[in-house]
């Protein structure tokens, strides 16, 4: 994750529930995970997210944060 | 008591009525209103519902109107992304379905209650579900895909409808709830109407209730602002009612408050209410303590804090501690209620008692006083009941009579008195109260205890109560020794009786009105009248007939109550037979009784008056005689005078005469008789004026040595022939002038230093003078002539000064004399203040002494005698020797000689003086006495000339002879020879003279003797009238005349000088004062009158008056000199010398009479006297004395007293005379002699005479000490 992404994405930039959408006019949307099960949390999030209570970093074994 | 309420007075009915219909009135408008606000509010409630109920239906309409709006909102974003993929917007869709779904749930609770819309409600949360769903799905597509994909599976179609779907839905939801606003709001407004009316009812209604309240208390309000002001007067009237009470009022309300003070209150605690007083402090405040004490009154015991409690008290123990005094009070204190009974206010009210104190204390003072007064009295006092027991005796009674209370209490009286007066002092007591007499006295025997009999003196006073004999009290003293001594008095009554009654004096004892008490039998034997005469108030005009004897007598009473006492006042009474009584009264006050009285005592002189009266006659008849006698004799003496004249100036005529020896014997024995003869006439003359009194003393300057000088002149002859020396000493401090009689001065020292010389066979006499005291111009001099004579015993002493008396009958025959010298001596100096007396031993010679106690003068100052001026030039540092025998001389010698700055070497031995010289000591001068032992002046001189030429030493010869004993070669030895007695100016002119021509080989021989006298007619030719009427005398003075080379024209009377004087001119006239027909003194009047000044022939006076005074009024006539007689040549001829050189020396510059040569030839006469030194001071000094004089006649003319004026014209004359000054001095003249008979003689014109003849008198002397060469 580099700086850019850091101050573009916010905290998706580094959520384990992450998912990078591109589409197909190239555009690019940050997938919220748990949006699939929990429809309190957007399924398209707003960037750059500051803080989210659904947020797990990338690498970690599960947990919330 | 009760105090009145201040509050106003309540009417319980009244109020209790106004009090229920104002309740009723409020419980009314309160139901009323409370029922309108029920319905009011159960409408508000509802109107509240009914808001809500809209406010809520609004609610769900804008829920709705927001749902919508949201979603398409949202679609429109959706959209956006759809056709952007611009997640923001994606994200704000999701934001409004957000809110859209908040919406929902909104409008969900607001229509909870609505099953209606419920329903809807729910269909359209499907619906909106439905859209939220399908776009979701689309997005995904749109994500996943593309648009266009996205839109085939999910068409805008569908989309479309499920919107219009929602909108319908909402729409129909809308309208259920705006119908249901639509019935809520009809419903509202019929409520809202409902409530108005309820209200304004219920509005309407209260304001009538409140309508009445407001009239009930309107009512109420003015019942109330009258009772007030009722109260108000009420108080005022009480207040004004405190004022007025005599007693401090203070109030305070029921918390303890200070509320109101009156102004006895102020007074008495010293202020009124003050800030921050209160119940707890009142005592701090108002300085209240303890009386006699400093501690502070309790609060709580003072009677108005004690009130406030509901008490009441009262305390007399407080004072009040003000500035300036301590006031004990009385206070009270009270509460006060209201009429409800409450305690309204606490008052107290206070007086002052310390006046009441004060009495309190005096009444006890006065009780324990009188208690004391009682227990103490020296009297016996007793009290008794109704029927006379004792109730009570003092102790004095008690100790006195030996009981005690025990024993006497209820006892009767009497049992005091004694057995023999018990009866009849019992009966005068019992009519005392049967009488009810308030007061009585008795005196009576009484009885100890002891069986002792004493006299009692008893006071009785009834006492009464309530007008009823209660007992009496009695004072009884004891009064036996008082009987002893009355029984004393009168014995000596009697004693003093009989005294007075055998007295060989009138005695009297008188008041003031006249009223003899005590006449006694002398007074009735001198008087003739008895005691009952005497007392009828006229025994004054009795003893007096004459009404100025009888203003004696008062006066003289006068004089005994002035003076307390008069002592042995003659008076010359008429007895009752009419004969007169010289009596000798004796008066003094006495107080008799506390009554002035006069005690007198009258001596009968009547005897020995007429015995005086015999003797008082015998005596002036004796006195008579003795004047008679005196007159005689003085009258006898001048007779005598004349015809001695005669016999004297006739012998000395003929002693010129060519006579044999025998002859000239018999001459020179007829000379001595007549004069010893002269000499006793003159003593006789002088003691008979003495004795006669008419001998008046001169008042006139006399140097003190002149009078010695001269003195020693008259009686040098006699001094020379014993060879006794006449020395002589002025002491320093002598006044050089006194004031005084020059005649009688001289008059007393010659007869002493006569008498000195008279006794004296050997030796000396040697006078002196001292100063023994000076106050201011009074000065009193001692004068000494002391001898080496016979002396005289101490008993010759006392006779000495006695009349006819000497020292014995030998002495007489011996010496000669009348005995009367120290007599008259003693006169003499007793006039002039002063006394004589003598110490003597016999054989051991005498020293008499006279004090003068005179004025002294200034006389002299003006001219002082160079050698008196103590040092002198010409003579200071001259070494001179001195060589006299006589110690005396020797000394006086020496100390004028160094006075006079010499240095003088004395020695009585003319063998030391010749070593002196033999030794080389230098001298200038030599002085040598020739009679001296061993070796005379002679010899000794000789010697000298052997060690000293003449130039080399002068020597002046001291002797008693002049150069005529001495041989020519004797006299070349003496350079001068100074004559004895010695004289200063003598010695001093014949030093200062040998001493000026000390060296020069040709030196003039000097001797101070006076040159022989030749006949004057030659020099001084004059034409000369005689006015004498005596035949003798007439042929003497021409005798005297002739032999002075004189012839003379001669008149018996004045009128025959006025009567030759005008056809022929003279010179000089010698004018007899005695002369028939018109006598000197008038004779020279008349000519000073009429004759022309210039033309006027000299007057000289010729008298054989010896009278004081004669010298002054022939000078005061306007005679311009005198001459006693017997004349004697020498007299004669220097007074026509005198006159004929100023005559000739007129004539010779044929200027004479007038006045600037008058003046030149007097002051030439004294440059010959004197010298140019003396006489410049003397001229220079004229000016200076004249002014003054001058200044002092003018005071005198402006206090116009004739007496002072006369006396400074004098000084004025004698100063113009001794300057020449003539016309000044006639002018002055004229004043002096008729001033004082005629006063207004002196004018201003005058004084402006002599005024201006004084500044010619200063111009005159200008040319004629030019004339002169003085200056």
């Amino acid at each position: 994750m580099t700086p850019e992404e850091q101050q573009r994405y916010g905290l998706c930039a580094s959520c384990r529930h992450r998912e990078t959408v591109r589409s197909a006019r190239g555009s690019e949307f940050i997938l919220c995970g748990r949006s699939a099960t929990d429809r309190t949390f957007p399924k398209y999030p707003r960037l750059p997210v500051p803080e989210c209570r659904g947020y797990e970093p990338s690498g970690s074994s599960g947990g919330q944060t | 008591m009760q105090f009145p309420s201040i509050s106003p007075a309540p009417v319980p009915a009244r109020k209790k009525a106004f009090s229920r219909r104002l309740i009723a009135a409020f419980i009314a408008a309160l139901l009323t209103l409370l029922v309108a606000g029920t319905f009011a509010f159960r409408t508000v409630i509802q109107l509240s519902e009914d808001y809500d109920t809209v406010t809520q239906a609004y609610d769900v309409i804008r829920e709705l109107h927001t749902t919508v709006a949201d979603v398409a909102a949202g679609q429109t974003e959706l959209r956006t992304f759809y056709l952007t993929q611009d997640s923001s917007s994606l994200h704000i869709y999701r934001m409004k379905m957000d809110s859209v779904r908040v919406h929902l749930d909104n409008v969900r609770q607001l229509i909870a209650a609505n099953p209606e819309q419920l329903q809807t409600f729910k269909a359209l949360q499907r619906v909106v579900e439905v859209r939220a769903e399908f776009n979701e799905e689309k997005i995904d597509a749109v994500v996943m895909t593309d648009l266009e994909n996205a839109d085939r599976r999910y068409p805008v179609k569908t989309s479309q409808d499920i919107m219009r779907r929602i909108d319908s839905l909402a729409a129909v939801m809308e309208s259920l709830e705006l119908r249901f606003l639509s019935e809520r709001k009809l419903h509202t407004t019929n409520q809202t109407n409902r409530t108005l009316l309820l209200i304004g009812f219920g509005g309407f209604v209260s304001i009538m209730l409140m309508a009445i309240v407001f009239l009930f208390l309107m009512r109420e309000v003015r019942h109330r602002t009258k009772a007030e002001k009722e109260v108000r007067d009420s108080e005022k009237r009480f207040i004004s009612f405190l004022e007025t009470v005599p007693a401090g009022i203070y109030i305070m309300t029921a918390d303890g408050t200070p509320y109101y003070a009156n102004e006895e209150a102020k007074k008495i605690l010293g202020a009124g209410i003050l800030p921050g007083a209160s119940a707890e402090n009142l005592p701090e405040v108002y300085r209240a303590y303890v009386q006699g004490t400093d501690t502070p009154y309790p609060a709580d015991a003072l009677p108005i804090v004690r009130a406030l409690r509901g008490e009441r008290s009262t305390v007399t123990d407080v004072e009040i501690w003000k500035p300036d005094a301590v006031v004990p009070l009385f206070i009270t204190g009270a509460p006060i209620y209201n009429s409800d009974g409450a305690l309204q206010y606490a008052m107290a009210a206070f007086v002052d008692i310390a006046e009441q104190k004060r009495a309190q204390q005096q009444l006890a003072e006065s009780e324990e006083r009188f208690r004391q007064i009682i227990e103490n009295a020296s009297d016996i006092i007793y009290r008794t009941d109704e029927h006379g027991r004792f109730t009570y005796v003092n102790p004095v009674g008690l100790t006195m009579f030996g009981y005690t209370m025990a024993d006497v209490k209820g006892m009767h009286f009497t049992m005091f008195v004694n057995a023999d007066d018990q009866q009849r002092i019992a009966r005068l007591y019992y009519r005392q109260m049967i009488s009810r007499t308030k007061s009585s006295y008795h005196e009576f025997s009484a009885v100890k205890s002891n069986g002792e009999h004493i006299i009692l003196g008893q006071s009785v006073e009834l006492l009464f109560e309530k007008n009823t004999v209660v007992g009496f009290l009695a004072i009884a003293r004891n009064i036996t020794a008082q009987k002893l001594i009355e029984e004393e008095i009168q014995r000596r009554q009697q004693q003093l009786d009989t005294v007075v009654s055998t007295v060989d004096e009138g005695i009297t004892l008188s008041d003031q009105d006249g009223r003899f008490e005590i006449f006694n039998a002398k007074m009735e034997e001198l008087t003739g009248y008895t005691k009952e005469e005497a007392n009828t108030g006229e025994f004054t005009k009795l003893l007096y007939p004459d009404p100025a004897e009888q203003r004696k007598g008062l006066d003289r009473l006068g004089e005994v109550v002035s003076k307390g006492s008069i002592h042995d006042v003659e008076t010359t009474i008429r007895t009752k037979q009419g004969e007169e009584r010289t009596l000798l009264i004796s008066t003094r006050i006495v107080h008799v009784k506390e009554t002035v009285m006069f005690l007198s005592a009258y001596r009968d002189i009547t005897s020995r008056k007429r015995f005086e009266e015999e003797l008082k006659q015998a005596k002036e008849a004796a006195e008579s005689a003795t004047l008679a006698k005196s007159l005689f004799l003085a009258t006898m003496s001048h007779e005598i005078r004349t015809p001695m004249n005669g016999v004297i100036g006739m012998t000395d005529l003929l002693m010129q005469t060519t006579l044999t020896d025998e002859q000239r014997e018999y001459t020179e024995i007829i000379r001595t008789s007549g004069e010893t003869l002269l000499t006793l006439i003159n003593d006789i003359l002088d003691f008979s004026k003495i004795e006669s009194g008419k001998l008046d003393m001169e008042r006139r300057p006399v140097e003190v040595q002149a009078l010695i000088e001269e003195t020693f002149d008259l009686v040098a002859r006699r001094a020379v022939e014993k060879r006794i020396d006449l020395v002589y000493l002025v002491d320093p401090g002598t006044p050089p002038y006194i004031i005084g009689d020059p005649i009688r001065l001289r008059q007393i020292l010659l007869n002493l230093t006569n008498n000195a010389v008279k006794f004296t066979e050997k030796g000396e006499v040697f006078v002196s003078v001292k100063e023994l005291q000076r106050e201011n111009d009074l000065t009193t001099l001692q004068f000494s002539v002391k001898d080496t004579g016979i002396g005289i015993s101490r008993e010759q002493a006392e006779k000495l000064f006695q009349p006819f008396t000497q020292v014995d009958a030998s002495t007489t025959r011996k010496f000669g004399g009348t005995g009367l010298g120290l007599a008259i001596t003693r006169r003499l100096v007793e006039m002039l203040g002063g006394t004589v007396w003598v110490q003597s031993e016999e054989g051991k010679g005498a020293e008499f002494f006279f004090t003068l106690r005179v004025p002294t003068s200034t006389a002299g100052d003006s001219q002082p005698r160079k050698y008196m001026r103590g040092k002198v030039p010409e003579l200071a540092g001259k070494r001179l020797l001195l060589v006299d025998d006589n110690e005396t001389n020797l000394n006086i010698l020496s100390i004028q000689c160094t006075n006079w700055g010499m240095h003088a070497r004395a020695t009585s031995s003319q063998h030391e003086a010749l070593q002196w010289l033999k030794a080389g000591d230098p001298f200038d001068v030599a002085i040598i006495d020739f009679h001296m032992p061993e070796m005379d002046g002679l010899e000794l001189a000789r010697a000298i000339r052997t060690h000293r030429s003449e130039a080399e030493l002068p020597i002046i010869l001291f002797s008693s002879s002049g150069r005529s004993e001495f041989t020519e070669e004797e006299n070349a030895l003496f350079a001068a020879v100074v004559l004895k007695p010695l004289k200063q100016m003598n010695l001093y002119t014949t030093l200062v003279d040998v001493l000026s021509r000390t060296g020069t080989a040709d030196r003039q021989r000097r001797e101070s003797m006076p040159a022989k006298v030749e006949p004057l007619a030659d020099s001084v030719p004059l034409r000369i009238l005689i006015a004498e009427d005596n035949l003798i005398n007439q042929k003497l003075a021409l005798r005297l005349l002739q032999q002075l080379g004189y012839t003379a024209d001669v008149v018996a009377n004045g009128r025959e000088v006025l009567s030759i004087i005008a056809e022929k001119r003279y010179d000089i006239i010698l004018m007899d004062l005695h002369m028939p027909l018109l006598d000197g003194l008038e004779t020279t009047r008349t000519i000073l009158r009429t004759v022309d000044p210039s033309l006027r022939p000299k007057i000289v006076a010729m008298t054989a008056d010896a009278m004081s005074g004669d010298r002054e009024r022939c000078i005061d006539a306007g005679m311009d000199d005198y001459l006693s007689k017997p004349v004697r040549l020498d007299g004669l001829r220097d007074v026509l010398k005198h006159y004929g050189e100023m005559i000739l020396e007129a004539k010779r510059t044929n200027d004479h009479g007038s006045p600037k040569r008058v003046m030149f030839l007097r002051l030439k006469e004294l440059l010959e006297q004197t010298d140019a030194e003396f006489m410049t001071a003397f001229v220079q000094s004229y000016p200076a004395q004249s002014e003054e004089i001058m200044q002092q006649l003018d005071a005198a003319w402006r206090a116009r007293s004739i007496g002072e004026i006369v006396f400074v014209v004098h000084k004025l004359r004698g100063l113009a005379l001794s300057f020449g000054a003539d016309t000044l001095a006639d002018l002055c003249r004229t004043v002096e002699q008729h001033a004082e008979k005629d006063p207004g003689i002196i004018t201003d014109e005058r004084l402006g005479e002599i005024h201006r003849s004084l500044r010619e008198s200063y111009e005159m002397l200008a040319q004629v000490i030019s004339d002169l060469g003085i200056v």
